[in-house]
């Protein structure tokens, strides 16, 4: 049986900002239901005592001075947007209709 | 003479002697990439007229005008998920299509500061998610050995253009295997260095505790001389390691006497071709006789390493790839209504398929009910197989393996929806659950003519050594002389 449901596929979709057409729903819940069948393996090991990891460089916390240093061009970034106006992003109204 | 066949370090030697100016050399390469990238599409950008307008710059500045290091004037190419300013990086998708960088990747900097010449963007599987070449938006690269059979990716175009000669050099990027992999597979050298030797910053990142920029060279020297360019400390970089670099160059000495090899047992069970297999045992019985010690090992964990990796990445690539909502760059559709609108349009439509099976498995794995039993679990499990590879490389100097379990396979017979192609990865993944360097060199050619690649994998910050030894392999064989015959000037195909 798979370990997925449609629902379950459909919630995880909404959560990473995807629409899904209905084939893709179907080909997400038995590409995810064999994923975690596979990952199934790992329980058979036993892992307490193991600190997890969270990265591998020397690197513990890194801080700098806190002064201010050369940034970026503002009208460079807000090249690369599809809509900008008067130096700002601009999206649509979040509350209420509006342009 | 055909000047795009040289290795950096010949060319060098060229430039240096004055025999041969950065210009000719340029255009010796620009006349290879024009008759044979039709065929090989390693390239989503290609900028030749910049990089002849850089290769006469320096030419008419004349040596004197400029500080010359080995790669000064060498022409060479960058994964495009390396942020290049006023250059598009587009990860190979629609979601970046036409996204200019206005800051460069500091490896990208580094080469800029010692004059090499950019000649363009080369491909990938999209956002570096991706093991065959096969999932770029733009084009599909080929095998330069087998035009019908994939390159290996993600760092598909790196690889290929190398093998092809149309670059010199070039940077991938490897996160799972994704330098050492394809360099395998077009019978290159490909090495992933110590996490941590080279900045990060301006890489488009995957997953971020993995990733690790690196070089995709003809030859091993070469390999030493870019990692001399890229490699060292960055303030930009929060998880660069603030340690001196040595010379890599002068790590290159052709002696592996008493060097400790470990060969790990369930690395070569898991060869599908008794070829990749037994002409890697050729490669281990050769260093036994130039008087390395070689001993078979036991590493239990392997097996776990490949589910492990799939988690961490894709939960790391979920968090990181959130990023991307149309807001500020990237694809943004037109007559989205709400930001939510925008945020799930941009997504679905600017990522493809293959990228977004690996966010919904990181979302699936970072879900607040899954996620002792997925992430913790993977991550303590990372620290496990960590200790396991320490506890061997505190009584050995290198483990020697395949790179991959076979040569290059054809175009489509991997099923991007199955897990088939990921338990592949086995000898690969390790070096970056641990943040060790590897490096994959060419070691041989199975009955169909296709590379196998060997991986040697050290201790962290061990770089040297396996250059050295890989090295030593070089200097006493001749497969990484031999080219694919692509052109009627090849001469030097097998």
């Amino acid at each position: 049986m798979l370990k997925l449901s449609k629902a379950d596929i459909e919630a995880i979709a909404d959560k990473s900002r995807f629409y899904l057409a209905e084939t893709e729903k179907d080909d997400l819940t038995e590409f995810l239901s064999n994923i975690l069948d596979y990952f199934d393996k790992i329980d058979d090991v036993d892992t307490e005592g193991a600190e997890p990891a969270a990265g591998m460089g020397d690197a513990d916390s890194v801080m700098r001075d806190d002064v201010a240093l050369p940034s970026l061009q503002r009208d460079a970034i807000l090249g690369n947007a599809a809509y900008t106006k008067d130096g700002f992003f601009c999206v649509p109204y979040i509350w209420g209709t509006g342009k | 003479m055909e000047l795009y066949k040289l290795t950096i370090h010949e060319a060098a030697r060229l430039l240096d002697r004055r025999e041969i100016s950065c210009t000719e050399l340029t255009e010796s390469i620009i006349s290879r990439i024009t008759d044979v990238e039709d065929r090989i599409g390693a390239f989503i950008t290609l900028d030749i007229d910049r990089a002849l307008a850089h290769a006469k710059f320096l030419d008419k500045l004349g040596p004197a005008g400029y500080e010359k290091t080995a790669l000064t004037g060498i022409p060479y190419g960058l994964k495009d998920n390396i942020c290049t300013s006023g250059i598009k990086t587009t990860c190979a998708s629609k979601m970046l299509e036409n996204y200019v960088p206005c800051y460069d990747a500091t490896v990208y900097r580094k080469l800029k500061a010692v004059n090499s010449i950019l000649l363009g963007k080369l491909n990938l599987d999209s956002f570096a998610i991706g093991s065959s070449g096969e999932t770029s938006y733009y084009v599909q690269t080929s095998n330069p050995w087998d035009p019908e059979k994939v390159p290996g990716g993600s760092s598909s175009g790196s690889a290929a253009a190398v093998a092809a000669d149309e670059v010199m050099f070039s940077l991938g990027t490897d996160t799972g295997g994704s330098i050492r992999q394809p360099a395998s597979f077009c019978g290159i050298v490909g090495m992933k260095p110590t996490y941590g030797l080279v900045s990060r910053y301006g890489l488009v990142a995957f997953a971020s505790s993995l990733d690790q920029i690196g070089p995709l060279t003809k030859d091993v020297t070469d390999c030493a001389l870019v990692l001399n360019a890229i490699a060292g400390y960055d303030a930009m970089d929060s998880t660069s390691a603030n340690r001196p670099c040595p010379d890599y160059s002068a790590c290159l000495v052709d002696d592996v006497t008493g060097i400790r090899l470990a060969l790990p047992r369930e690395y070569f069970n898991s060869c599908q071709s008794d070829e990749v297999r037994s002409q890697v045992i050729k490669a281990a019985q050769m260093f036994e006789e130039m008087g390395a010690v070689v001993e078979e090992v036991s590493l239990p964990l392997s097996e776990y390493s490949v589910p492990v990796y799939l988690m961490l990445s894709s939960a790391e690539g979920a968090s990181n790839l959130a990023r991307f909502d149309g807001i500020m760059y990237g694809y943004r559709p037109d007559g989205a209504n709400s930001p939510e609108e925008i945020y799930k349009r941009s997504r679905t439509e600017g990522f493809d398929a293959n990228v977004k099976r690996r966010i919904m498995l990181g979302n699936l794995a970072l879900d607040s009910g899954k996620f002792k039993n997925y992430y913790l679990k993977a991550a303590r499990l990372r620290t496990m197989i960590k200790q396991e590879l320490d506890k061997i490389l505190g009584k050995y100097d290198i483990i020697l393996s395949p790179t991959t379990t076979e040569t290059a396979f054809r175009f489509g017979v991997i099923r991007e929806n199955t897990l088939d192609k990921y338990k592949q990865d086995i000898c690969i993944v390790p070096a970056n659950l641990a943040g060790l360097p590897a490096i994959s060199i060419p070691c041989g050619f199975d009955s169909t003519g296709m590379p196998i690649g060997m991986q040697l994998m050290g201790k962290a910050f061990s770089d040297g050594l396996l250059l050295r030894v890989a090295y030593t392999f070089e200097q006493n064989t001749d497969y990484h002389i031999k080219r694919p015959m692509l052109h009627r000037g090849d001469v030097n195909a097998v």
